[in-house]
């Protein structure tokens, strides 16, 4: 099984490596890009909503319930860092969702591919192990305000499917 | 962008794919409890889709090397534009 401390390591160090001592650490001062800075707060996005998530586990019957959903993201060009918690409403199960999302659209809809660490916070015991999970996630923009969304992840360690369909309500959108 | 073979990347392709596949057939399993005859139904979809399931994944080494052009700009830069998608809220 994939460490748990090996997952924590490798995500902080790619998230490390994006937000770094800023620019004086360089040798040579980059010249200041039009784009926004990473750690700018108006360059994320952030919002809540709810959603259906179920398991289905190699072995055993599957189980689901209603979720609400809290996320951040710092949208990038093909990539955007990505992280989503959301929350069983029937059971209490936590789950928070670090991760990258890779963009591509087929036939103009909005898809995209993730790498995410899975952390657990479980009320019901046995608790499943944090696991690093792959993803394909869709997503449409309904009218001006609202998100529906759906994702399939994948964990590399537990074998378990998880689909989730969801709406989602964002309270900030990133800007240059 | 020409992808690289690498052995052990190919294994644990074939790995992957196969536990791909052994997940698609649980799923179809679940699907005919569900509804009978359905399982048929998705089986048909997911084999024409499997093609560019698989050409998506094995391309992984180039979305690797996307990432590492972005990330790694951005890491340099500390700055990034911004482009949002709605798939970022999933």
């Amino acid at each position: 099984m994939i460490s748990y401390r090996v997952g924590v390591a490798v995500m902080l160090l790619v998230y490390g490596l994006v937000f770094r001592c800023g620019p004086a650490s360089a040798q040579t001062p980059a010249p200041a890009p039009a784009s926004p800075a990473l750690y700018e707060i108006s360059s994320w996005s952030a919002g809540l909503g709810a959603g259906y998530e179920a398991i289905v586990p190699e072995a055993g019957s599957s189980r689901g319930g209603p979720t609400a959903i809290a996320y951040l993201a710092r949208p990038m060009k093909d990539f955007a860092l990505v992280a989503r918690g959301s929350w069983n409403v029937v059971d209490g199960d936590v789950r928070v969702s670090p991760g990258i999302h890779y963009r591509f659209p087929v036939a103009k809809e909005h898809f995209a591919a993730a790498l995410n660490y899975d952390f657990y916070a479980v009320s019901n015991v046995p608790s499943p192990a944090n696991e690093w999970s792959v993803g394909i996630l869709w997503a449409r923009q309904l009218g001006r305000t609202l998100v529906l969304g759906a994702s399939a992840s994948y964990g590399l360690d537990t074998h378990d499917f998880r689909p989730v369909v969801q709406l989602t309500l964002p309270l900030h959108t990133g800007r240059n | 962008m020409a992808v690289p073979q690498i052995p052990a990347l190919e294994a644990a392709l074939d790995a992957l794919f196969a536990r791909l596949d052994a997940t698609f057939a649980k799923i179809e399993k679940a699907a005919d409890a569900l509804a009978p005859g359905s399982g048929a139904a998705l089986a048909k979809v997911i084999a024409a889709e499997e093609p560019l399931i698989k050409a998506g994944v094995a391309d992984v080494v180039s979305i690797v090397a996307a990432a590492a052009l972005e990330l790694g700009g951005a890491a340099r830069t500390l700055h990034a534009p911004v482009v949002p998608d709605p798939t970022d809220s999933v």
